[in-house]
């Protein structure tokens, strides 16, 4: 395998600027890739490195699963190491659980993030208490995936954004990579963890390209990431509303409002630090995530910060803007109205900004 | 202990908010008390300092025991803006209390309810900002007028009062016709042509560019400027950055320059590019070298440690911070800052970190300045500098030449002074 | 009925789909002792309304009008519509997300569903639901579900709530070969068992769960084999021919309102469409596809009714104008009702 390297700081150089990305990425060797390739071919390096690795869930071999995530991975590693399971997500997540506690690496995808339900109890009282309650004998290097989100029109069995609910269980990890660059660095991350870890995919990114170095990298698990630095307000973001903040921020730049943007990566652990220090600069805290806005994401970090001595410099009432209190409906303008918005960000932030709020 | 409700012969104190020997302004809550019924604010009854405060919690005091007595200290009448005293707040039934002459009626209490439809005058919206720059600052948070939401103050409100409230040289934004000391510039070098006019960066002074100079052996007059709080304007005090710019646009037009080529490093750069713009400043291009103003970061330890660095040993863990090669700013950088330092108090450039970078933001911006510029312009700058993110100097109109040294620190002049100064005569040359 | 009257069929698909209706039903006027002809011809029409109605949707799919993904349920019409003959309208049902056929056949109106389809305030689910939670409570539809095995135990429940109530009307529970590997079916099917609950379990087999076929992903040969460990019948019948669905859903129906508790039938049949819109066919050949395609179960339900002297040919072609002219009226209907409004997008989370 080729070179390995840590990325560490929070801010890259290559977000901020196109030109500086073209650079770097004749540098190190990176091309665009789409986020599903990027997944993809973590897998691959993951398998080629280790044989412990092996991947299960439904119609990931010849159909290469629902969202062709695996591809053709199982012509390139054989059924026995890309597994496709009966659909049985809480037996099939327990037999994954099993494995991980004795010796193997398995990395098990939902079909969708939905299904997960289905598996709660192997997650939730197994995996993730397993260690803790045998005081550490063990550990369970599992490795979960869950396609997410809404905007395709799946209706509301098929378009959640359940993330919170595991971050709310100690004993897991949750990090929802935004960018092909982390969705490649961050699974190949959750791979050598030896904990589980559960990686929140928005189904609406899997197309989006980016630029990916080749071979082994990882992103660190519970690092938040500076997208792009301002000084009137922090948005803080996941998943795919980091894209929606970063062209709302653009907008408002042009009103001269310049809005830092944080992509927050990791739910468990949580990158507090990253968090009070920007809302110490920009005094205003805006928190954009799909899930529920009731009792989600946005409410731990804006207790964080109010707890926190950041809350000393704040100038404004802490925002969230999330899910609204409904499921996702099937209709377009109501499932886009469901969640927020490029147009909506834009306009809370800009009401918090003139204090109008 | 006040009698805060109608049936109450006691009361307990369930928090403070001051400590022993803390100043207060008259209105602001002090304490809290807690009856059968519900928890009540306490404002001061007069301004002054709280002396023999009574540290017994949750204990019932018989309603006029003395709790704390206010020292009418007198200092922090003059702190609070004129024609801003807290509106009056009554009480029903004033009480006498916090005094040792109980029977005297001048200082009452106004129990200040906390619950919801307390009146407008007796609570405050604030935003915690806000609270902590009052309380930083010596204001009376009831002193001050809200302008965001329902009248909430905020940051920017108490650092307005703070402003006006600070007895100092009067600074008129832009009116240029209040008298003050005029800005301290000085001919670095006669010759001939359109003359270069050079402004420092944060902390600096003009004499950071005979290094520069000696090795860019340049053709034009070159006239140096110490920009408001540095060098020889140590007497100017800095604002705001529209203040500051207006400042050192005046002491220009006094000199009637004509056509001239503005170079500027760091917050000079920023002066610079916002001078192309001003009106009696004919500029002819645009020099900047890592200029600020470009985007919001700035390295907050340089920033907040640089101005009070008042040993070689504080100065020299900074150096690494401005330039890639430490050897660049040796002992004789360090023995010069050091002399600065020692002719003026250092508060002036406290405040102006206050003013331009508050917690470690730059509060200017000229990037719009520079997306219409009809000058030539070049920015300079090196792709390890740590106090102003390169990150900064993208995404600039085409027209504006990028020179990114990727060896170089915050500090290209006098990195590579010979490179730089070359490209300051290319562009020089390209406009005659 | 029980395991042993299971017949074992050939294992690949493609050699059961050699076995035409023909074959295996003599025409006799005795094939459907509990139908009159009326209701045979309207079964025709319902077999033909699902295909067309399936068809449009599709067709709309592509035209942009549908959002989302849709599961075609083309060539399981008799499955659908057999089992549906036999009950009434009081009677309940749960269905999956391959719901479309299920839904009409009990009953509801296409027009109602295009609208649901277009994301209508018409729809049955007022434009919030689409195709994959269709329903029609009225006629006792509660709904496909987008969770595999996600109606098998409410199914349950409706039965114990009638027994509870002493109502007289059964439910029919609709999954997919697929299904049969959740932990929810086997909890679900001991409970009725336990309890002798009015439940009729229908797995349509149509060979595949998504890519993975029954071969890999169960393991025994047949669904209904999973009913001996319930203790209740489980009957194999062949989901393309009308008759052999009908007859086994007729008694199945009758020992549910007899007290004789849950029956299950595995109705064998094919999809002929891909698993949803995104389906690039990689786990099964185009022969075996054509295969099942000249198996259809709507020619062969033709043949049969035209045999044994039910319809005639001008009738079909009434049937099928008038489908098709249902089917334009429908459209037009889901086209020109309103959407519904952002301003209720909270609406109808909890009861008003
Ligand atoms: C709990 C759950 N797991 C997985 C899925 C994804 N999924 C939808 S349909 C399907 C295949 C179901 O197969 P089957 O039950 O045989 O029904 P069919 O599609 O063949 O009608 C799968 C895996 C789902 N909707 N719900
Ligand atoms: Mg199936």
């Amino acid at each position: 395998m080729s070179t390995r390297t840590e990325e560490r700081s929070v801010l890259r150089p290559q977000d901020a600027c196109a030109a500086h990305r073209r650079i770097r990425s004749r540098a190190t060797g990176a091309r665009e890739l789409s986020y599903a390739q990027a997944i993809q071919e973590a897998l691959a390096i993951a398998m080629e490195a280790d044989e412990r690795v092996f991947l299960m869930g439904e119609d990931i071999g010849v159909y290469g699963g629902a969202f062709q995530v695996t591809g053709d991975l199982v012509q390139r590693f054989g059924p026995e190491r890309v597994m496709d399971t009966p659909i049985s997500e809480l037996g099939a997540a327990g037999v994954a659980i099993g494995a991980a506690l004795t010796g193997l690496r398995p990395i098990f995808e939902f079909q969708f993030s939905d299904f997960s339900a289905l598996a709660m109890e192997q997650i939730v009282n197994q995996a993730a208490k397993l260690r803790f309650m045998l005081g550490g004998a063990v550990s369970v290097p599992l490795v979960m995936r869950f396609p997410s989100g809404s905007g395709t029109g799946a209706a509301a069995q098929h378009s959640q954004s359940l993330e919170a609910w595991f971050a709310h269980v100690p004993g897991l990890k949750v990090v929802q990579p935004s960018t092909p660059y982390d969705a490649k660095g961050c699974l190949l991350a959750a791979i050598a963890d030896p904990d589980p870890v559960m990686i929140f995919e928005h189904k609406l990114l899997y197309k989006m390209k980016g630029d990916v170095p080749r071979g082994h990298y990882t992103v660190p698990l519970g690092e938040a990431r500076l997208c792009r630095p301002g000084r009137d307000v922090t948005i803080v973001a996941t998943s795919i509303m980091v894209h929606r903040s970063l062209a709302a921020a653009k907008e408002l730049a042009g009103e001269g409002i310049e809005a830092e943007v944080i992509d927050l990566r990791s739910l468990r652990p949580l990158d507090r630090d990253a968090l009070t220090s920007s809302v110490k600069r920009t005094h205003r805290l805006v928190c954009v995530y799909e899930g529920v806005k009731t009792l989600g994401i946005g409410a731990e970090i804006s207790a964080s910060i109010a707890e926190s001595d950041a809350f000393d410099y704040l100038d404004a009432p802490i925002l969230r803007l999330g899910g609204a209190e409904c499921p996702i409906p099937y209709n377009p303008e109501l499932e886009k109205a469901a969640v927020p918005q490029t147009p909506s960000i834009v306009a809370a932030v800009r009401d918090l900004v003139h204090g109008r709020r | 202990m006040p009698r805060v409700d109608m049936d109450m012969s006691e009361g307990r104190i369930s928090r403070w908010y001051v400590e022993e020997g803390a100043k207060v302004a008259k209105g602001q809550p002090i304490f809290e008390i807690e009856t059968e019924k519900a928890a009540m604010e306490v404002e001061a009854p007069a301004s002054g300092v709280i002396r023999d405060l009574s540290t017994t919690l949750d204990v019932p005091l018989p309603v006029g025991s003395v709790i704390a007595t206010i020292d009418d200290a007198g200092e922090l009448a003059a702190a609070a803006p004129p024609g801003r005293e807290p509106a009056p707040r009554l009480a029903s039934a004033p009480r006498p209390v916090a005094s040792e002459h109980r029977a005297e009626p001048a200082a009452t209490i106004a129990p200040h309810v906390t619950s919801a439809q307390g009146d407008a005058a007796s609570s405050r919206r604030a935003t915690p900002l806000a609270r902590k720059l009052a309380r930083e600052r010596g204001l009376d948070i009831f002193s001050l007028a809200g302008t965001g939401p329902k009248g909430r103050v905020q940051g920017e409100d108490v650092e307005k009062a703070h402003l006006e409230a600070k007895p100092k040289p009067p600074i008129s934004m832009f009116a240029g016709s209040v008298s003050r000391t005029p800005l301290h510039a000085e001919w670095l070098r006669r010759g001939e042509g359109a003359p270069v006019v050079l402004i420092h960066g944060f902390g600096a002074d003009l004499n950071s560019w005979r290094l520069f100079l000696a090795a860019a052996r340049l053709g034009s007059p070159v006239l140096g400027i110490d920009l408001p709080g540095h060098g020889g304007s140590v007497k100017s005090r800095v604002a705001s950055f529209e203040a500051l710019l207006e400042e050192v646009a005046e002491r220009l037009r006094a000199e009637s320059l004509g056509a001239l080529h503005l170079v500027g490093h760091s917050l000079g750069g920023a002066v610079a590019a916002a001078l192309s713009r001003c009106a009696g400043i004919e500029a002819l291009s645009l020099f900047l070298v890592a200029p600020a103003g470009l985007g919001p970061k700035i390295n907050e330890d340089f920033i907040s440690h640089f101005p009070r660095a008042r040993t070689a040993c504080e100065l020299a863990r900074l150096i690494p911070l401005l330039v890639k090669d430490p050897a660049v700013l040796g002992p004789s950088f360090i023995k010069a800052t050091l002399r600065q330092r020692q002719k003026r108090d250092g508060g002036e450039l406290d405040e102006a970190t206050a003013a331009l970078f508050p917690g470690g933001t730059q509060r200017f911006s000229v990037r719009s300045t520079l997306d219409s510029l009809a000058i030539p312009a070049k920015i300079v700058f090196g792709a390890q500098d740590q106090i102003i993110p390169p990150q900064h100097m993208t995404g600039l109109p085409g027209a504006v030449a990028i020179h990114c040294f990727p060896e170089l620190g915050h500090m290209p002049h006098l990195e590579a002074p010979a490179r730089v100064a070359g490209l300051l005569k290319e562009l020089m040359r390209s406009t005659r | 009925m029980g395991v042993e009257d299971i017949e074992l069929r050939e294992r690949s698909a493609a050699a059961r789909a050699r076995r035409t209706v023909e074959d295996a039903v003599p025409m006799s006027p005795a094939t459907y002792p509990r139908l009159s002809n009326e209701s045979l011809r309207q079964a025709l029409h319902k077999m033909h309304l699902i295909r067309r109605f399936e068809e449009s949707a599709e067709d709309a799919y592509m035209r942009g009008l549908v959002h989302g993904t849709m599961h075609l349920s083309i060539g399981q019409e008799a499955s659908a519509v057999g089992i549906c003959a036999a009950l009434e309208p009081t009677d309940y049902m749960t269905s999956t997300h391959r719901g479309h056929g299920h839904c009409i056949a009990k009953g509801a109106q296409v027009s109602r569903m295009f609208a649901e389809f277009f994301g209508k305030e018409d729809g049955y689910c007022r434009g919030r639901g689409g195709s994959m939670h269709i329903a029609d409570v009225s006629t006792g539809n509660l709904g496909a579900n987008g969770i595999v095995g996600g109606g098998i135990p409410i199914a349950v429940g409706v039965a114990l709530s009638m027994k509870k109530q002493k109502r007289s009307s059964v439910v029919a529970s609709f999954f997919g070969d697929g299904a049969n590997n959740e932990g929810a079916f086997h909890e679900a099917l001991n409970m009725a068992s336990i309890w002798k609950l009015p439940v009729i379990f229908v797995c349509e087999n149509n060979g595949y769960g998504m890519s993975t076929s029954t071969e890999r992903s169960t393991a025994v040969k047949n669904v209904a084999e999973r009913a001996s460990a319930y203790s209740m019948p489980g009957i194999v019948v062949d989901g393309n021919d009308f008759a052999a669905v009908v007859a086994a859903a007729f008694e199945a129906v009758e020992r549910a309102k007899q007290g004789g508790g849950p029956s299950l039938i595995e109705s064998k049949t094919y999809r002929v469409r891909g698993h949803s819109r995104s389906d690039r066919n990689r786990y099964r050949t185009k022969e075996e596809i054509e295969t099942w395609l000249a198996r259809d179960p709507i020619g062969a339900f033709e043949r049969q009714l035209l045999r044994q002297g039910v319809v005639t040919v001008s009738e079909i072609d009434a049937i099928r104008a008038d489908v098709e002219r249902e089917i334009a009226d429908a459209i037009a209907f889901a086209t020109a009702s309103p959407a519904p409004t952002v301003e209720e997008l909270t609406r109808y989370v909890y009861s008003d």
